[in-house]
């Protein structure tokens, strides 16, 4: 499977955001004087458990794009747009290519939970691992993808 | 006495770990949902596929994070907290200890 360049783009944008987050706590852990080598180990686990989840999640998303088939939309209906009646704004039943896409995103999300809670366990429970260094990179995503917003909104307001 | 007090907290870690978890379920519900429809838009407007598959994926990366906020603080309650909440009954058993002696 190709993987798309808006993937390629969103995945690379998140590493380098969550590396900063993560290079920051790093730093954090020097200030308070409780680093040491499982730091670096534990924060290494972490980056790469979130970077990894979010890839193969944008992975599963582009596949679902990717199988979803041109819908047919029928030219009256397309003629007489303007027109919305109560039978329009009805919930129209999802075709099969969409459920497909549903199926396929919620079994991708409860296999990568299942792996995100295999690694949070092994970095809690190992000694090679710091904990806290471990499970904290998991919720820098987040934060990346909120800072992008705030920072996209002050240069569109600047413009 | 203590054993109970320990007992009781094992219990309060578990409870607490299980009910975050379930902060789990909701996410895939809603992000399934979520795709579902955007395929239907693709299906729609061919054409939008590049910007509606980035909004897709950043809606999906925001609705997961409610489910890794859920797992993080249920495995913090089971491996963490428990050694944590002991450790400090302990103490202050002891520290109780010596000042009524």
């Amino acid at each position: 499977m190709k993987v798309q360049p808006a993937v390629r783009q969103e995945t690379a944008r998140i590493a380098l955001g969550t590396g900063i987050l993560t290079v920051l706590m790093i730093a954090v852990f020097l200030i308070i004087g409780r680093f040491d080598w499982t730091v670096l180990t534990g924060a290494l686990l972490g980056w790469a458990a979130a970077v990894g989840n979010f890839f193969l999640m944008a992975l599963t998303v582009q596949k679902a794009a990717d199988d979803m088939k041109p819908i047919e939309t029928p030219e009256a209906e397309t003629a007489d747009g303007d027109e919305e009646t109560d039978e329009d704004e009805k919930e129209q039943p999802l075709s099969e290519d969409a459920k497909r896409g549903k199926q396929r995103v919620q079994l991708s999300y409860t296999l990568r939970m299942l792996g995100l809670g295999v690694i949070a366990i092994l970095g809690v429970t190992l000694p090679w691992f710091q904990s806290v260094a471990v499970l904290v990179p998991l919720l820098f995503p987040r934060l990346v993808i909120a800072f992008e917003g705030i920072l996209m909104n002050r240069n569109n307001s600047g413009q | 006495m203590i054993e109970l007090a320990i007992g009781i907290i094992l219990a309060g870690c578990g409870i607490g770990a299980g009910l975050a978890l379930i902060a789990g379920i909701g996410p895939g519900i809603g992000e399934g949902n979520a795709v579902a429809k955007a395929c239907e838009a693709i299906g729609r407007q061919p054409e939008s596929r590049g910007s509606v598959t980035s909004t897709m994926i950043m809606g999906c990366a925001i609705a997961e994070t409610t489910g890794l906020y859920g797992l993080v603080i249920g495995i913090l309650l089971i491996f963490v907290a428990p050694g944590i909440f002991v450790g400090t009954l302990k103490s202050a058993m002891e520290g109780w200890a010596a000042a009524f002696h």
